[in-house]
């Protein structure tokens, strides 16, 4: 079956990259007139992207992997559960970010440009989940990578997108030479650099030799990859970019980008636990992990910039994740599944949840021309259809149910608890967070709808179109979806926990 | 009678809560009397419930099927009576609302439709809660009932106040949630179900996880029942409009931690530590709360502490295992207290002020409100005759029966502070020279209606003991230990113990001496010295929880010193955060370099 | 274990940690992104000398070349935004870039 291989394997990715060309041309093309018509395009390119995966998903939940060798013994691509869930709800989250940047940046000229990195980008998270060895993976990190850079720099004439840029590209691109560097040491132990083959060539090499190298190695690769993802301290350069980037990127490197970040750190991963040492990464991550949320949420506190405050939300919530996975690997050497579909969830639900704070933040932000909470004081109020969705995702962000972050919360702390031991230590530390996390949360709910609205309503508000309320309504019912009837969630998060959990020996 | 009706009487309000917002957009002046409408028909339901009270098995409706997750409900006299509670109460306090809600809300250009939908939502959470059996879906409406009462707290938005305290309670009661997330938790993981029938019926988890479900329960009800420590937020959300006061921080939503405790106690009974650090807690703060009401001058927040006080007893009565009559007494305090939440309202609406040293002299200008509000305290104090007094002393009885005899000990004091204080309301409120000039008089039929209802129901409730018990009997299984009682069983128990004589004479004596003394009392209680001075400060339990709030705020400025701005400084993070990798891996990987 | 300090493997390693102090210490941009790449090529190296090692040269030459290419991207796109910064703020050492702080 190669041509149902070549097609669910090749032409999502075929359909972001040459669509993020053709966008570009189109764009350069028509000049002004075509400006809506760029982000049609890309957005309809998107969905077709999305329409394939999604038709792959009764095969791959029976266990198919589609796969598809571009060089014979070399470049492989393969459509695993967790490809296919990340392509998901990366290309789904950049549908709702994508239509509701058509509006938001309809004064700025030469938005082709925008929607071609927009797509470059989430090529890149695709191709991460496709690349099945560690030098290709890296590729398509890269290529996420380069394509946020510009894309947080969009507005070059001020000096914050501008300053938050390059502080972004400078770190990323540290981190990532750090993580070549570790898959470097690794390709010298493995000869190999695929994922299924690392394993067997290491055990080759002997055990003392084993443990050293996956110690150098996957560290490096932890930094490296953790710069990405958010991991405190790599986080630095974070609370700048998603502040000043405009509000659809921002929804979209919240709400996926550092989370395919994390997934890279996993991916890379991967092969060194089934080599039969006992290294775990399990404890360490998940130290990192609750140094991450209690940061991420202790900063946020003192926060009256909106996004920003939003921007220390998604480190915590960066936490969670990875406590998540450090249950999904294993801290006693044990890994439990549910770890894995509790991140996998969260992942999923955070797109949402985070993307649609982001999304409401950028129509406040489109309305009253500040991201400072104290001058919009009662925004909410005048701008009803932007405050209650702002309020459903707040909530869920903060595990209230019946959102969609409760059912990850459940299943994470779930996990913990059953690694037993230290997890309930961890587990406790998750939730004292999630607490400290309502003392910015609810506040923020409080200025924006519990507040007089008719002072900020006589200074002018800028009246915010309805393909941005449209797609804020969406990303807010998601969250309502994905909390009330889990199992729509779980249909891709479920094969993607299962695959990771076989790698992940249950000792 | 099948489960199915109980599910429609969760999602009837719900969804009746969802509509409001169109109906006001239709037409203003019918959203009250619709909601009235949908209260009517829920209340009706509930009692066709009760009428048909069986322990059901539950179906199953699944949730999450990979994990066995599946939605059932119970329907048994235990959830059917809180159920019947909030229906029964949630209808008279719309029907005042109908009344009070025009005066303060639409003239002072606050919403109706967000009024009715949060109430209207919160009843049929309320009642969903009592209703379900998978202990997920309990937390599930219980977080539900927490926004619930955090939205409507502030429903006043443009006092800071009302925010403020809205937010406190969400944070407050959201701490002991937690302890009852990891309670569900440790239950799932130790009973392989999520069902509490199933738990019940299943062997008991191991030591460890039963501990830690144990712990988390007890923290959860001390959360949302406000016990002490955890009590600071009740008298705070008093900022809410006094119908919601009465329904949700009187008659429902506090009784869940309660309610959680005597649902699960047949799972803890067995620790060794829990039956008796339960009582401790309920023991100790119906005693402390006691005293706090004693010195409020707010008429509201006294009422609030004095609920925080009787839930106390509720509390000891399920620590002690005793459920008949925690339940009967969770009964009785809904219906007196909402009635004294209900009177406070006319009050301070004919008075404009909630402080009870400028009102005074009402019982002739507002004698409805006088009699009715003179039955709830007598209830209250626990007067022979009023359901208060049979319900309390039942529960003081299990208590010393149980073998508690401290707990019941502290009890009885507590007996005769509450008779203190809530004379003491009396008497500032309605009785003397007025102190302020102001006009004031009866309510309207609208508002005055349910607190004749509620007055009525507070006289005789209490003669309904017999077929109340056989509910919770015939519903329950043996493990709860509830054995049906007459009315003459529970009259010849209260009356013929001694702990009831004994200290009914007390409150008798400490009546009359009160009367006879009470300038001097009233003006001892207004002092700032010593233990009232205390009393009055709170114990300053409210300052330790702003100090913590303030050092984890002051830790906030202090973390963020790390975001320098410095692009440098941002890399060299990177080259530590690098080493302390490397390090922790030597450490915690299990490897060994070399 | 030897193996991994063997002659190129430390040299690989000083000029990666080389690049790493210069981009902790420098305060002008430029030399940033100049510390950046000396670390990027310290991997290549890396990359080739365990090609070497493992007798895989094909396989390495691969990887090089498409590291030496991502890294001229990556150099290009930071060029730029050293571009646009010193457009935005006449400057281009680091103190003057810190203001987007706490």
């Amino acid at each position: 079956m190669i041509e149902g291989n070549l097609i669910w394997v090749l032409a999502p990715e075929f359909l972001l990259l040459s669509g993020a060309l053709i966008t570009y041309i189109i764009g350069r093309v028509t000049r002004e007139r075509g400006k809506l018509l760029v982000g049609g395009i890309a957005t309809l390119f998107a969905a077709a992207a999305l329409g394939v995966l999604l038709s792959a998903l009764p095969a791959v939940q029976a266990g198919e992997i589609p796969s598809v060798s571009l060089i014979p013994g070399g470049i492989r691509l393969a459509l695993d559960p967790l490809a296919l869930f990340l392509g998901c709800t990366g290309v789904g989250l950049s549908i709702i970010a994508g239509l509701y940047s058509i509006r938001y940046l309809e004064k700025e000229t030469g938005t082709e440009k925008f929607y071609a990195l927009l797509l470059l980008m989430v090529a890149g998270v695709l191709g991460i989940g496709l690349a099945q060895d560690l030098f290709n993976m890296y590729v398509f990190f890269e290529l996420m990578a380069i394509a946020s850079f510009p894309l947080v720099a969009y507005h070059t004439g001020k000096w914050e997108p501008v300053e938050a840029g390059m502080k972004y590209a400078f770190m990323s691109a540290a981190g990532s030479v750090t993580a070549l560097f570790g898959i470097s040491y690794l390709f010298f132990y493995a000869g190999t650099l695929d994922i299924y083959g690392i394993g067997p060539a290491l055990v080759l090499a002997g055990p003392t030799t084993i443990r050293s190298v996956i110690l150098i190695a996957g560290g490096l690769m932890v930094a490296g990859f953790g710069v990405k993802a958010a991991i405190v301290p790599f986080h630095t350069w974070l609370p700048d970019a998603h502040s000043v980037a405009p509000s659809g990127i921002s929804a979209m490197l919240s709400g996926i980008v550092i989370e395919a970040g994390l997934v890279a750190l996993i991916k890379a991963l991967m092969p060194l636990s089934g080599s039969g040492t006992s290294i775990s990464f399990g404890l360490t991550l998940a130290l990192f992990a609750v140094l991450t949320m209690t940061m991420g949420n202790l900063i946020a506190l003192k926060q009256r910039d909106l996004k920003r405050m939003l921007a220390f939300s998604s480190i915590a919530q960066m936490g969670y994740m990875l406590l998540a996975f450090a249950f999904g690997m294993g801290i006693y050497g044990k890994g439990i599944e549910l770890g894995f579909t509790g991140g996998l969830y969260h992942i999923l639900g955070n797109a949402f949840m985070k993307g649609g704070a982001f999304l409401c933040a950028g129509a406040f932000l489109y309305a009253t021309r500040t991201r400072n909470l104290d001058e919009m004081k009662g925004i909410g109020r005048v701008l009803p259809a932007v405050g209650i969705p702002y309020v459903l995702c707040i909530l869920a962000l903060s595990g209230m149910p019946p959102m969609t972050g409760f059912v990850s919360e459940l299943f994470i702390c779930r996990a913990g608890i059953e690694a037993g031991g230290v997890g309930l230590l961890l587990v406790v530390l998750m939730l004292v967070n999630i607490v400290i996390s309502l003392g910015y949360y609810l506040p923020s709910i409080n200025t924006i709808l519990l507040e007089d609205g008719k002072a900020l309503a006589a200074t002018g508000v800028r009246p915010v179109p309805p393909l941005m309320l449209a797609m804020i309504s969406i990303a807010a019912l998601f969250t309502l979806i994905l909390g009330l009837v889990p199992q729509v969630g779980l249909a891709i998060v479920t094969p993607a926990a299962a695959f990771l959990h076989g790698w992940f020996p249950a000792i | 009678m099948s489960v199915e009706t109980g599910i429609w009487l969760i999602l009837f309000p719900i969804i009746g809560a969802l509509i409001v917002p169109l109906i006001n957009r239709f037409n203003k002046k019918i959203t009250a009397w619709y909601s009235l409408v949908i209260a009517l028909i829920t209340f009706l339901l509930s009692l066709v419930l009760i009428w048909n009270i069986q322990a059901i098995t539950p179906q199953g409706y699944p949730w999450v099927y990979s994990l066995g997750v599946f939605l059932t409900f119970r329907l048994d006299a235990l959830g059917v009576y809180v159920a019947a509670v909030a229906a029964g109460i949630g209808f008279l306090v719309i029907l005042y609302s109908t009344r009070y809600m025009v005066l303060h809300a639409e003239e002072k250009g606050y919403g109706l439709a967000k009024y009715y939908a949060l109430t209207l939502l919160f009843i049929g959470s309320m009642i969903g809660l009592a209703l379900s059996d998978t202990i997920i879906l309990v937390y599930i409406f219980w977080e539900l009932v927490g926004f619930c009462s955090y939205a409507l707290i502030a429903y006043y938005f443009r006092d800071p106040k009302a925010v403020r305290g809205g937010t406190k309670a969400f944070i407050i009661t959201r701490i002991g949630d937690t302890g009852f997330f990891i309670a569900i938790l440790a239950l799932w993981i130790g009973t392989k179900t999520t069902s509490l029938a199933g738990m019940l019926a299943s062997p008991p988890p191991d030591g460890m996880l039963l501990a830690i479900a144990g712990a988390g329960v007890l923290l959860a009800a001390m959360g949302k029942s406000a016990q002490f420590p955890l009590h600071v937020w009740l008298p705070d959300a008093m900022e809410a409009p006094t119908p919601i006061s009465a329904l949700i921080h009187a008659a429902t939503m506090v009784n869940a931690g309660v309610y959680l405790v005597a649902r699960t106690y047949p799972l803890f009974s067995g620790i060794s530590w829990w039956p008796t650090a339960v009582v401790l807690v309920g023991a100790l703060t119906a005693l402390v709360t006691a005293f706090l009401a004693l010195t409020e001058s707010d008429l509201k927040r006294a009422l609030a502490y004095s609920t925080s006080s009787q839930l106390g007893f509720m509390l000891s009565a399920a620590g002690a295992g005793a459920i008949l009559a925690c339940e009967f007494h969770l009964v009785s305090h809904a219906i007196f207290k909402a009635l004294l939440f209900l009177c406070a309202g006319a009050v301070i609406q004919s008075v404009g002020t909630r402080n009870m040293y400028e009102m005074g002299g009402l019982s002739k200008k507002m004698r409805i409100t006088n009699l009715a509000f003179l039955l709830g305290m007598l209830a209250l104090a626990g007067i022979p005759i009023l359901n208060g007094f049979w319900s309390k002393d039942l529960v003081i009885e299990s208590v010393f029966t149980a073998g508690f005899a401290w707990a019941g000990a502290i009890l009885v004091v507590t007996t005769l502070i509450t008779v203190l204080y809530s004379w003491r309301m009396y008497y500032l409120v309605f009785c003397g020279t007025a102190r302020t000039e102001r006009k004031a008089s009866d309510p309207l039929p609208g508002m005055a209606i349910p607190l004749i209802v509620l007055a009525i129901a507070a006289a005789v409730s209490w003669i309904l003991i017999g077929p109340f018990s056989q509910g919770l009997a015939a519903s329950l299984t043996p493990s709860y230990q509830v054995h049906g009682m007459t009315l003459f069983e529970m009259i010849g128990e209260v009356l013929f113990q001694p702990v009831v004589l004994v200290s009914a004479a007390s409150i008798v004596i400490l009546a009359y001496c009160a009367f006879v003394y009470r300038e001097r009392m009233l003006s001892f209680l207004r002092e700032d010295k010593g233990f009232v001075r205390m009393a009055r400060r709170g114990f300053w339990i409210d300052q330790l929880y702003e100090a913590i709030a303030g050092k984890v705020r002051q830790a906030g400025k202090y973390a963020g010193f790390t975001q320098t701005g410095d692009v440098n400084n941002n890399l060299a993070g990177l080259a530590l955060g690098g080493v302390a990798v490397l390090i922790a891996l030597l450490a915690w990987g299990g490897g060994v370099l070399l | 274990m030897t193996d991994l300090f063997s002659g190129y493997f430390v040299l690989t390693l000083v000029v990666f940690l080389l690049g790493l102090f210069c981009i902790i210490s420098q305060r002008n941009l430029i030399k940033i992104i100049i510390g950046i790449e000396i670390m990027g090529k310290a991997v290549i190296l890396n990359f080739i000398t365990a090609g070497y090692y493992q007798n895989n040269v094909e396989v390495a030459q691969a990887i090089v070349m498409t590291a030496i290419l991502i890294d001229a991207i990556i150099v290009a796109v930071m060029l730029a935004l050293v571009v646009n910064v010193f457009r935005v703020n006449r400057g281009i050492l680091a103190d003057q870039i810190a203001r987007l702080k706490g």
